[in-house]
């Protein structure tokens, strides 16, 4: 090892010498701040150009005619501010212009502002395009210089003359491309400009939740993307002239496979439109159909510079993890669990301090993700949740990982060198690519469902090139048998064999994967034991397991002091979980999946345990081996499905009055009464109740579940009746609720 | 406009963070390359500081990309043998294990 050390050190020092002839400066900031920005927005408007934008005009002009949107009642003073959500390129500027320039608004307002934001709050500077935008709006015509004029003032004397200005009067400001989330900055400049009249209103436009939720004071605006015809229709006018797309029909057909690429953002489709402009070759137009937007040529207002400013604004620990996407096919459905099965053991999730658990901090980075507009479609149950990633947010994945992060498709032929991470997604790929010869190949998965490996060849040639493997996933896959010369591969941390079911056994030399931390056995059908000596393997944290045993062992479970995750799928013979009572102190999620033979869950073995998953175990009684009340349950999450043998929750559910925040129940066609400690569970935040027919009623204490945030009661006819919206009989025991759904189906309603 | 990326920039953000988390410093003195892997973070503080300039730059000077991939492949060389330290340990543990 020593050697090695010695031999980066120098290879470092030569290539530190060598930078020194490029007469580098040094910059010593975070690539957060870097310095690419977007153009300045000016309110002009050609309202001609915009398709497709009537009805959000429509919505956002009704907000800023109600002149108390808030609900406050008559004569409360306080600033109005209507935030617009949405990704870049979406049109949230457009929109603001578009309303910005309707009559209606000049005959309400009697002072328009417009001031473009973008990445820098500067107060100063904020205040000093508000006060161009007074004047601008004040005296068109006059040729005065107020830029140079307020350059000279002291912010002192800037915030009165802004304050004389916006005193007593309506007004109206757009605040436009907003990044700011530091709330001290928003206050500041809010206490200077809230001493207009009442009925004052500010539209914010932003990428990024937390900013449109510090900001908003309605809920937020959220920009959805074009339809395809206006899509279309907006393509049409960028790529022909007035008229000239009549001559051309077979362009026009090409542009709407065009314009599906563009996934509604309208200033993708001007990008692709615009670069097909008066070009009627037809090889052209294929080129731009069959090549990825981040191959093709783009000036630097296209969407491609718009959407990396979000990249760019991204911090450094971010950008790998974010890069991560491009390894998954466009609309793949995406679970957290899963992406921090990724990012830990490829070392991208950094704990400042050494103590938050990296778990807990890959959440965070989720989260945050999210909050900068990139993730969509996101459904949280609790230690669940699911997202998925736009179109265009996954092509811009694609760009910045181009060449360490890469996808084989059929057309793949060639690796680069520099590969890090291969994501295998189309399985007639296997055969024609060429894999790179470099030794320092870190990941390999197969993420697409019915697309694994059955290349035994390929599989041993990976396994002994690669010997920094740290990620391997060969979902879908099947081998026979793994190499022996698997146990070489010592830097290995997740080992996943989804779905294998031609695999009877693991080599014997398995457990000496001493750094594994993640095994993944599940739905290896024919894998006839659970490998001998699996207790050694100490790093193991997630274990995912499908067996033929009826009983497992809990003396090799007793040395996996890690081990935080059990999952036992498929288990049809296993009628106890272990054969002695000891306990898994580590452990905190365990969850049950068709294991059609057991019959009890003694929880006292888990006595850390957080989340309960139990689907399909048609044998099991909850309540057996279990007394009641457990002491110290300290049970988060529990979800419970297909389960015809429940007919009320078990008692011992009290016992996490303290902890609950998450009761998931799903088909359970004998449930009649769900358990009476209910109520008790004060912390409960989430509660979903579907598919439970015979459930005639809720407590009618519910409003003790003061921290109840997301109820949801689906394909239950009874309890949907009673429970309407509105006209329902018992409405008003729920109607406190913040997200409440009552009804057939989610997506149904979102529609 | 900038039309090539890399990682090199946060590959040696986490990196020089790690080399300055007590457990490298504990492990480097353990196996006796203290002074070596201070060494490297000493140089790689400094090569950092001119990644970003790199960066824009490097469209106009093409030897700067090879310069750039070059830190970045020693960047993730480090790492594997930086994670060995680790190893050495998780073997112990697994010894102990095995009895």
């Amino acid at each position: 090892m020593s050697r090695q050390i010695k031999e980066i050190r120098d290879r470092l020092d030569k290539v530190a010498a060598d930078g020194t002839k490029f007469g580098l400066v040094r910059i010593h900031v975070e690539p957060g701040l870097s310095v690419h920005r977007r153009e300045i927005t000016y309110s002009h408007i050609d309202t001609s150009s915009v398709i497709g934008r009537e009805n959000d005009k429509e919505a956002i002009i009704q907000l800023l005619m109600d002149s108390d949107p808030q609900g406050y009642g008559n004569g409360h003073r306080s600033l109005c501010v209507i935030p617009i959500l949405g990704i870049g390129g979406l049109g949230k500027t457009t929109l603001a212009k578009l309303v910005y320039n309707d009559k209606r608004i000049d005959e309400v307002f009697q002072l328009k502002m417009w001031a473009c934001v973008s990445v820098d709050f500067d107060i100063r500077q904020i205040v000093i395009k508000i006060m161009n935008s007074v004047f601008a709006s004040a005296a068109p015509s006059v040729p005065i210089a107020p830029q140079e004029d307020s350059n000279h003032c002291d912010i002192e004397q800037l915030q009165i003359h802004l304050r004389s200005k916006l005193s007593g009067r309506k007004f109206i400001l757009v605040l436009d491309d907003v990044w700011n989330d530091d709330r001290a900055k928003w206050i500041e400049l809010e206490d200077l400009i809230k001493v207009g009249a009442g009925g004052s209103k500010i539209i914010v436009t932003t990428r990024s939740n937390s900013v449109a939720s510090m900001m908003g004071t309605v809920p937020s605006y959220v920009l959805e993307g074009l339809s395809q015809e206006d899509s279309l229709s907006l393509f049409v006018k960028w790529a022909f002239k007035d008229g000239e797309e009549e001559k051309f029909p077979n362009l026009v057909e090409i542009g709407k496979e065009i314009v599906k690429k563009c996934a509604g953002v309208p200033l993708a489709v001007r990008t692709l439109g615009s670069s097909l402009f008066s070009k009627f070759d037809l090889d052209k137009w294929l080129f731009v159909r069959d090549h990825e937007i981040w191959n093709l040529e783009q000036k630097k207002d296209d969407i491609l510079p718009a959407l990396k400013l979000s990249y760019d604004q991204m911090p450094s620990y971010l950008r790998q993890c974010f890069a991560c996407f491009s390894l998954y096919p466009k609309d793949y459905t995406f679970n957290v669990v899963e992406m921090t099965i990724l990012w830990i053991p490829l070392g991208l999730v950094q704990s400042k301090n050494g103590n938050e658990k990296l778990e807990h901090i890959a959440r965070e980075y989720i989260h945050e993700l999210h909050s900068r507009s990139l993730l969509q479609d996101f459904k949280d149950f609790g230690y669940i949740c699911e997202f998925k990633v736009h179109d265009l947010i996954h092509d811009l994945a694609m760009y910045v990982a181009k060449e360490e992060f890469v996808m084989v498709v059929s057309h793949t032929r060639n690796i680069s060198e520099q590969a890090k991470h291969l994501s295998i997604v189309e399985k007639d790929s296997l055969d024609k690519v060429l894999f790179p010869n470099s030794k320092s190949v870190r990941t390999i998965l197969f993420p697409v469902e019915g697309v694994g490996l059955d290349n035994e060849t390929l599989l041993y040639t990976w396994v002994s090139k690669y010997k920094y493997l740290r990620y391997v996933d060969f979902n879908d896959s099947l081998f026979e048998t793994l190499p022996k010369s698997i146990a070489k591969l010592e830097h290995l941390r997740v080992l996943g064999l989804k779905n294998n079911s031609k695999i009877r056994r693991l080599p014997h030399s398995i457990f000496k994967l001493y750094n594994l931390q993640v095994l993944i056995l599940s739905g290896c059908t024919e894998l006839e034991t659970l490998p001998r000596g699996l207790g050694k393997m100490v790093s193991l944290q997630h274990l995912f397991i499908t067996t033929k045993q009826s009983v497992l062992s809990l003396t090799e479970f007793i040395n996996l002091k890690h081990l935080q995750v059990l999952a036992f799928n498929h288990c049809k013979n296993m009628k106890f979980l272990f054969s002695r009572a000891h306990q898994l102190i580590s452990l905190e999620t365990l969850s049950l999946y068709k294991c059609g033979s057991l019959e009890s869950l003694p929880l006292y073995i888990f006595p850390n345990l957080q989340t309960l998953i139990i689907i399909d175990c048609k044998m099991l009684n909850l309540s057996l081996n279990n007394k009641i009340p457990i002491e110290k349950l300290r049970l988060k999450h529990l979800f419970i499905r297909d389960f015809p043998g429940l007919l009320t929750l078990p008692g011992w559910i009290e016992g996490a009055a303290e902890t609950l925040e998450t009761l998931l129940i799903y088909e359970l066609p004998n449930l009649k009464t769900l358990s009476q400690h209910l109520t008790t569970l004060t912390h409960l935040k989430r509660l979903h109740i579907v598919g439970c027919p015979q459930l005639i009623s809720l407590p009618s204490d519910m409003y003790h579940l003061t921290a109840l945030e997301d109820l949801v009661i689906e394909d239950c006819p009874e309890l949907c009746r009673k429970f309407k919206p509105q006209s329902g009989e018992y409405w008003p025991m729920i109607s406190h609720i913040k997200s409440v759904f009552i009804g057939k189906s989610r997506e149904q309603e979102e529609e | 406009m900038d039309m090539v990326e890399s990682f090199v920039f946060d590959v040696a953000n986490s990196l020089l963070g790690k080399l300055a988390s007590y457990a490298y410093e504990e492990a480097s003195r353990a196996y006796g390359v203290y002074d070596d892997l201070q060494r490297i973070k000493d140089t790689l503080s400094i090569v950092r500081g001119l990644l970003l300039d790199a960066e824009e730059k490097k469209n106009r000077q093409h030897a700067l990309c090879e310069w750039l991939r070059q830190i970045q492949n020693i960047c993730y060389d480090a790492e594997d043998v930086l994670d060995g330290f680790e190893l050495q340990d998780r073997r112990k543990q697994f010894l102990e294990a095995r009895g």
